[in-house]
């Protein structure tokens, strides 16, 4: 059990660094989302099954379409991130 | 009975019935906020009376405190709140001439803001003030984005960041708090065993942090020139009033009451109170230094706020009969200068079509009402004899003055901070009432006029005739100074 | 500009370095006093909500909670939903109006898209996604109607049936109004306000539970737990949606 928590853990902050050293938006959305996964299934081994079902819906569905919803906001008043 | 608790619940009342009332009448939100407002007025004053005999703790969900939440209904949070009431509903009234129809969001929103600085004085639970506290800086960041001009959202994300930021550490301060005590209320806190020197330290710095903040003290008042200057002017108004107001409140109860000699911070009561008087004194000095040379006028306002709150701070730190006197008449008279000059100063932005004072020469020559209505909120924050910041002033000074060694260096700051105020103050009053720049006679409303004069008398009010808030004011000292006898023991 | 960013950054991570281990020094001291996890489980206020006798005055009477008893001053077999609806029912209700401060705001800041471009979704997801958005809905009121009894209410459940509703914003360019979230949520406040109110004028206390507790682990059972965390089922998703259909247009 530990040792899963452990690995979880570490699969989290290599998913954050990643997040943040990512070029594009799109694809560190889609890590971030990834990282929130994780971190719901770390709330399942922790017997939280509340805040697993709560993270799993807000951080990785809420989040991920907010980020992308804005995006394409961005994109349709001409911002373009390979410029 | 714990019907006190209603006082809480008119701004919510009103803020759930606005989605539905805008569908029938635009006016419906800006009416039932104002009438949210005036109810807790009445209602305060009617309840003033029997909780000036005692104080009262009002339990939510008939848990009894130290399980459940509670709310502490005294002399001191009761004036308070009703002080805020007060102003918020000056602000609505300024509010409902001097600006185009907004949407109903934006009542709601004023509302929820109103509902959170309240529940911050009242609350005797330390996760419920965080929770109150994360509702005000929501609630607010939306209304500092809504500015007047573009640099609005950059401002509030500014703002948003910080204070959240900072109201993060707070949570990880209430956790380690509740894995030392086992309680979350704040009056076990206030006598309890003493936590380790150190461990004591890094929760108290960490769940003053977002007050601190909050009322822009030094080092975490970045954001507050630039969100000032951007909001729109009812809402930089009560912003800088109420929300630093209840801060203050905030401010005290943790300095004084929580972390009082016999409580759990026993072993650091003395360090936190030496922090706060060193982060007051700096925030005086650098206040007032930036307002000196800033030329916009809501700007200059908003600095000047923080050199008050700062002074405030002080005497909070230095925890004396005089000092504490002296912070809270200035706390009061701060409120309600600040929004008399808030209100004038949008006002005359708006007619002059400039926000930078040096561009509004003489025009108070023409429009002597608004110049006027400026000069009385200048004098009565910079304390001239005869208005509401002179006692305060001069019972700081003397407070801060009485403990001695490095007290001394915080009432320096307080009179070098008072100079400089009067200084650009006298410099600003001076080029309204110069000769020259040519200005229209404008009519004046009565949502300008009536929350003004109010504002005017009561500022005048309190510094002819001080003994008219005297017996709230030794209340509300004797509550903070005994901790044990006025808070804890009628709580637990 | 590069240099300053650089120096920036050293500052930070020096910052941070030094902030852990003030942190780490403080809560390894050696000296008297209490400190971290020094409070015993017995001397917890949890203790007290985990055997249910938060209103007896003298030490603990009762040491045991069982499923099926009934007589207890909160009726909800989960410990986590007794904490968050009953004992500490305030504090959810703020942050319910936290939640409806940042709907506001959304609606207050968002404006609508101006120049669209459209792309509709691929066939699998306009077929799927009403399925899932079916199931999703089923499981989550299930979520919320069981609070009381197991994993999960009336937050979790809301939050399920809003990703249902951003899964139809993201599948189809048209989509339910709006105007029935923002009518909804604040409908839903007012229902709490009003349960807290009967509590006041019924037990003389705000958010009082004045319905009967039942048996522990019954379906209905709990009093108004149900009830409460049903609204704020309600109120959390048409929130969360209506700040979902402002971003999406």
């Amino acid at each position: 059990m530990t040792v899963w928590i452990i690995v979880l853990g570490l699969i989290m902050f290599a998913g954050s660094v990643v997040v943040i050293f990512q070029k594009s938006i799109k694809n560190a959305v889609i890590t971030f989302g990834a990282v929130s996964l994780v971190s719901a299934l770390m709330f399942i081994l922790m017997k939280a099954y509340d805040a697993a079902l709560a993270e799993a819906s807000i951080g990785s569905v809420l989040t991920t379409a907010i980020f992308f919803w804005t995006v394409r906001r961005l994109e349709e008043n001409g911002f373009n991130e390979k410029k | 009975m714990n019907r006190e608790v209603i006082l809480l619940l008119f701004p919510v009342m009103a803020g759930f019935c606005i989605p539905f009332g805008i569908k029938v009448s635009s006016k419906f939100g800006r009416v039932i906020s104002l009438t949210s407002y005036l109810a807790g007025i009445i209602y305060g004053i009617i309840h003033l009376p029997g909780v000036m005999v005692k104080s009262r703790n009002v339990i939510i969900g008939n848990w009894i405190p130290p399980f459940g939440i509670n709310l502490f209904f005294s002399p001191f949070t009761l004036g308070i709140v009703i002080l805020i009431y007060g102003i918020a509903s000056l602000v609505l009234l300024f509010d409902l001439y001097n600006t185009e129809s907004r949407r109903g969001q934006y009542y709601l929103l004023y509302s929820l803001f109103v509902v959170s600085s309240v529940g911050m004085v009242l609350t005797g639970d330390i996760f419920n003030l965080f929770v109150f506290l994360e509702m005000g800086v929501i609630a607010s960041s939306a209304l500092i984005a809504l500015g007047e001009n573009t640099s609005g959202p950059e401002r509030s994300l500014r703002y948003l960041i910080q204070a959240q930021g900072t109201s993060l550490l707070m949570l990880g301060g209430i956790a380690l708090l509740y894995s030392a005590v086992g309680a979350l209320n704040m009056a076990v806190f206030s006598r309890f065993e003493a936590l380790k020197p150190s461990f004591a330290l890094l929760t108290a710095v960490l769940i003053l942090l977002p007050v601190l903040m909050q009322i822009k003290l030094y080092p975490l008042n970045t954001w507050a020139g630039g969100a000032f200057n951007s909001a729109l002017t009812s809402f930089s108004a009560s912003f800088c009033c109420i929300w630093a107001t209840a801060g203050g409140v905030v401010l005290a109860r943790f300095v004084l009451t929580i972390m009082n000699n016999e409580s759990a911070f026993s072993s650091v009561t003395e360090k936190i109170r030496m922090l706060i008087l060193v982060l007051g004194s700096l925030t005086i000095l650098i206040g007032e230094a930036a307002a000196l040379r800033e030329k916009k006028l809501k700007r200059v306002l908003a600095f000047s706020s923080i050199g008050q709150m700062g002074m405030i701070a002080v005497g909070i730190s230095a925890a004396g009969f005089a000092s504490l006197k002296g912070a809270l008449i200035l706390l009061l008279s701060h409120a309600m200068a600040m929004a008399l000059l808030f209100f004038t100063a949008g006002f005359l932005i708006r007619k002059s079509g400039t926000d930078q004072w040096r561009k509004m020469k003489g025009i108070g020559r023409k429009l002597y009402f608004p110049g006027g209505f400026f000069a009385v909120g200048a004098v009565a924050l910079v304390g001239f004899p005869m208005f509401s910041g002179f006692w305060g002033k001069i019972e700081l000074i003397r407070g801060v003055m009485a403990p001695g060694g490095i007290y001394i260096a915080g009432a320096a700051a307080i009179l070098i901070g008072t100079i400089i105020e009067g200084v650009y103050f006298t410099r600003i009053v001076l080029s309204f009432f110069q000769h020259g720049g040519d200005w229209n006679k404008a009519s004046y409303n009565p949502g300008f006029m009536l929350p003004s004069v109010i504002l005017c008398a009561a500022v005048i009010l309190t510094g002819v005739y001080p003994a008219l808030i005297d017996f709230w004011l030794l209340s509300s000292i004797y509550e903070l100074l005994n901790p044990k006898d006025f808070y804890a023991d009628i709580i637990l | 500009m590069k240099r300053n960013e650089l120096l920036i950054n050293i500052f930070t991570i020096i910052l941070i370095i030094l902030i852990a281990a003030i942190v780490y020094l403080a809560l390894t001291d050696s000296r008297k006093g209490l400190t971290l996890f020094s409070a015993r489980l017995e001397d917890r206020v949890s203790y007290r909500y985990l055997f249910k006798c938060v209103s007896e005055t003298d030490a603990l009477k009762q040491r045991s909670v069982r499923i099926g008893q009934s007589g207890y001053e909160n009726g909800a077999a989960n410990i986590v939903t007794a904490v968050i609806v009953d004992y500490r029912l305030f504090d959810t209700f703020c942050e319910v109006l936290i939640l409806f401060a940042a709907s506001a705001g959304v609606t207050l800041l968002m404006e609508k898209r101006k120049k669209r471009i459209k792309k509709e979704a691929g066939i699998i997801v306009q077929t799927a996604v009403p399925m899932i958005m079916l199931f999703t809905i089923v499981v989550a009121f299930y979520i919320i109607l069981h609070g009381h009894l197991s994993p999960g209410g009336g937050f979790s459940g809301g939050a399920l049936i809003a990703s249902a509703f951003i899964l139809q914003f993201i599948a189809f360019e048209k989509k339910l109004s709006k105007r029935w979230f923002a009518l909804l949520e604040p409908l839903a406040g007012l229902g709490l306000l009003a349960f807290g109110l009967s509590g006041l004028y019924l037990r003389g206390s705000f958010f009082a539970n004045f319905l009967p507790t039942g048996s522990l682990g019954a379906t209905i059972s709990a009093g108004g737990i149900m009830i409460v965390y049903a609204l704020i089922g309600i109120k959390v998703a048409s929130g969360l949606s209506s700040i979902s259909a402002d971003f999406s247009g």
